[in-house]
């Protein structure tokens, strides 16, 4: 079964709004070209909120990038993004340039960092809104600005403050309704949350949630926390060493894990009901050179000898789910003897 | 648990420093430390024309009132957002910041009250693992020279070969194995994993009774957080030490901790055993905390009933209950003030067309002079307004939404000339009482001060007043 020209989530209903075939980045390091990025394919439906979850070096920040086409110089690329039927990868730096904001809105990680201190709120508006739409009049800019910012809770009266008068969880809201005046068609979250307390976490993701609803924008968010992706989220993929490993409907992925990744990651997270640690043995291998075969083989606990060779390819064990795991075959690509259990010399030496 | 269990484990015990041989052995009843109505200020750094004449410029109230005991081989949580104070309570007690007032007892010891040189002593037996590994290692530095450094430090031993013995053994003891693999490593080339057992091994080479870990697994990926937290389940097992586990996650305080204490803005609001705690939480801010953890299961809906706003100003912190601003569950004494009531104008403001916000906000004049930590405010009228004018917006503003808790604190509202007088009811300040198994801070649960239908009148009275503090 192959998938490279299939819907790659299995959700068959309507056009998606981005479509990401066999996308590839790679940088370049003292120690050589890191795989950031390697043969990602995924779909994000209008309107659906895609959680992308994955240890720290995964890639998932340098693919939630890419697709706005705002990976370095450096970096070289290679497979398709489309954006509603046009291929990002290929546009004019003014195309994509028109892209980002009234089509793909971003918001970043550090709600402290993002916004200019010496400009006041009504600015930053003011200057967002006048690069996609220079014929605004002041008067509607202002309109749709506060209309925006109460959306997000804040207040008109502080229209005319520094950034520094605001606390991180006003900055962030901030930050989401300058992402959300332009009206984008999709916005991609990278660790909105991190930054913040657990109540304002809280807060900030309903209001994305809400937003969401109300205005049909898809979310593609970038985290590392499963409990954000279980609340936040309709879509989530996994992504592995640069590869993603499973992507589903959350409820059938928390469920039915089909990757042992997956599997194993879920047992490691503590939540209020943790009663026992788990921990997946050995660190992710470094994106120069990566294992051969599945890239998470070496640390699998039901890896098999053909894991360690061939790549895995994409398998449906349930519908609208797609996991890349030679244990849910298909048989016929495995060779003869692949099946056995692979002896695992794992290094104590790699303990994280 | 009186005497350290066997030690064989773990790298030889310093050799006898005066200092440490104080220790009263087989003694269960007094704890480990002791902190009583522990207090941490700092001054705030006003205008250069405040100093130069002296003018007091304020307190940043860090920790405010904070009694705590911590048993020896005990896990004692400290839990709160940002703010909260929890950071600066667990440097206090090493004596990294200086304490305003209040005691630290550390083995019969004011902590407090000592000079560095004692203090010096005294953190052998005391150390600090900080939340990010990243940092709290000297990149310049291979782990050899980094983790052989505290004993180098304190005198211990300049000898290489003991100090070359000593480093391997505690390299072992935290996992980093075999030794010889990572002596010469620097930092760099370490996982975000590795780093934090380094750091581990750093503070554990000088042979301590009790670590204060400060988020030591909130910059780890989740797959190393467990990883990291059995360690260091295994080592307090295995080497009898007793941690004072600092973080905002109550999920891993949850599985880690005999005792947990929820701070907010310097104070604990909340304290007891998890079992207690996580199973029937007390006061409205545990309970909100609880809520708002993203739960790893997508059957359960996103928390509707959320604290609103973020953690106040330490400086004027909130009169009251320090909570009340964004408590649901707030009512008459909790220490409502015209801070609130800027506040409540304008969340309406976010919610009300721009016309609309337009024509309210002229009719009050400036806001910031509501904007204070007072029980009595004048709401001054705008330009061509009158008292009477502020008044009916307000009664307007009430109408519309009459279940705010914030009209709970309001005692009289009252057009004056040019402006409206609005009197709050007299704040409470909560302190901590017993119910049932842990000790709960809110006004809900006094018996003086709670609604009728409250939950402490629900749960009867025994021992409400027992362990008042």
């Amino acid at each position: 079964m192959t998938t490279a020209n299939r819907n790659a989530s299995g959700n068959g209903d309507g056009e998606p709004i981005l479509s990401v075939r066999d996308l590839r980045v790679w940088y370049g390091t003292a120690k050589g070209a890191a795989q950031a990025v390697d043969r990602v394919s995924l779909d994000i439906a209008p309107g659906e909120a895609v959680g992308l979850v994955g240890e720290s070096g995964c890639g998932k920040s340098t693919l939630g990038r890419a697709l706005m086409g705002l990976t370095p110089q450096s970096a070289a690329h290679d497979g398709k993004i489309i954006y509603r039927g046009q291929d990002v990868l290929a546009m004019t730096r003014r195309q994509r340039h028109a892209l980002r904001g009234p089509e793909i809105g971003l918001i970043f990680q550090e709600p402290m960092t993002r916004l200019n201190p010496l400009m006041r709120i009504d600015d930053h508006f003011d200057e967002t809104v006048r690069a996609h739409e220079p014929g605004l009049s002041r008067a509607e800019i202002k309109r749709r600005s506060l209309e925006t910012l109460g959306h997000v809770g804040i207040p008109p009266t502080r229209f005319h403050q520094y950034p520094h008068e605001f606390s991180g969880g006003m900055r962030q809201r901030i930050m989401i309704a300058l992402a959300l005046v332009l009206k984008p068609k999709l916005l991609i979250a990278d660790e909105p949350t991190t930054s913040l307390d657990v109540l304002v976490e809280a807060q900030i993701l309903r209001l994305l949630k809400d937003l969401q609803t109300e205005f049909g924008t898809a979310l593609l968010m970038i985290t590392h926390n499963l409990g954000i992706v279980a609340e936040a989220c309709d879509r989530m993929a996994v992504m592995y060493a640069g590869r993603v490993a499973e992507d589903g409907e959350v409820g059938s992925v928390f469920a039915n894990p089909g990757h042992p990744y997956t599997r194993e990651l879920l047992r490691s997270t503590i939540s209020l009901s943790t009663k026992q640690l788990s921990h997946i043995p050995g660190s992710p291998p470094n994106l120069v050179t990566p294992p051969d075969g599945c890239r998470f083989h070496p640390r699998c606990p039901d890896a098999m000898q053909v894991c360690a060779q061939k790549v895995p390819v994409a398998t449906h064990p349930r519908p609208g789910q797609r996991v890349y795991c030679w244990r849910h075959g298909p048989d016929d690509r495995i060779p003869d003897g692949g099946e056995q259990p692979l002896q695992q010399e794992f290094d104590h030496v790699d303990e994280a | 648990m009186s005497t350290k269990p066997d030690r064989s484990t773990k790298p030889e015990a310093a050799p006898a420093q005066p200092a440490a041989t104080g220790r009263p052995d087989g003694d269960t009843s007094t704890p480990l430390l002791k902190l009583d109505e522990l207090k941490t200020y700092f001054p705030l750094r006003g205008t250069f024309l405040d100093r130069l004449i002296g003018r007091e410029s304020g307190w940043i109230k860090a920790v405010d009132g904070v009694s705590l005991d911590v048993k020896r081989g005990e896990v004692v949580g400290i839990v709160g957002e940002s703010g909260s104070g929890k950071s600066t309570l667990g440097r206090t007690l090493l004596g990294l910041a200086p304490a305003t007032s209040g005691a630290v007892t550390f083995d019969s010891r004011n902590v407090a009250a000592l000079k560095e040189p004692q203090l010096r002593q005294l953190r052998l037996r005391m150390q600090l693992v900080f939340q990010d590994p990243h940092a709290s290692l000297n990149p310049a530095m291979d782990l050899r020279t980094a983790i052989a450094d505290p004993l180098k430090i304190h005198g211990i031993t300049h000898d290489p070969d003991d100090l070359d013995r000593r480093v391997r053994e505690v390299l072992e003891v935290v996992g980093l194995s075999p030794p010889e693999r990572f002596l010469d490593n620097y930092p760099g080339e370490l996982s975000g994993g590795q780093k934090q057992r380094a750091v581990l091994a750093r503070a554990l080479i000088l042979n301590p009774d009790l670590l204060v870990l400060d988020e030591p697994v909130s910059m780890l990926d989740m797959s190393v957080r467990a990883k990291i937290l059995s360690l260091l389940g295994r080592l307090k097992d295995e080497l009898g030490l007793t941690y004072v586990y600092i973080t905002h996650d109550l999920a891993t305080a949850k599985f880690f901790c005999d005792r947990i204490a929820i701070m907010y803005l310097g104070r604990v609001v909340e304290t007891g055993p998890p079992s207690a705690i996580y199973d029937d939480p007390k006061h409205p801010y545990t309970k909100a905390l609880l809520r708002a953890i993203p739960d790893p299961d997508p059957s359960r809906h996103v928390p509707r009933d959320l604290p609103r706003g973020e953690v106040p100003d330490a400086v004027n912190p909130p009169l009251g209950c320090a909570f009340h601003p964004r408590c649901s569950m707030a009512y008459g004494p909790c220490g409502w003030e015209g801070r609130d009531l800027r506040e409540l104008l304008e969340r309406r403001w976010t919610r009300i067309p721009e016309e609309q916000y337009e024509r309210e906000r002229a009719v009050i004049g400036e806001l910031a002079r509501i904007d204070m930590p007072a029980s009595r405010v004048e709401v001054p009228a705008g330009k061509g307004y009158q008292g009477g004018d502020v008044v009916e917006l307000l009664e307007t503003v009430r109408a519309d939404a009459p279940n705010d808790p914030f009209w709970h604190g309001v005692h009289a509202i009252q057009a004056e000339d040019g402006h409206a007088r609005v009197d709050f009811n007299t704040p409470h300040d909560p302190v901590l009482k017993q119910q049932g198994r842990v000790q709960v801070a809110c006004h809900l649960w006094d018996p003086e001060l709670a609604p009728r239908d409250g939950p402490a009148a629900a749960s009867g009275g025994d021992g409400r007043d027992r362990a008042q503090q």
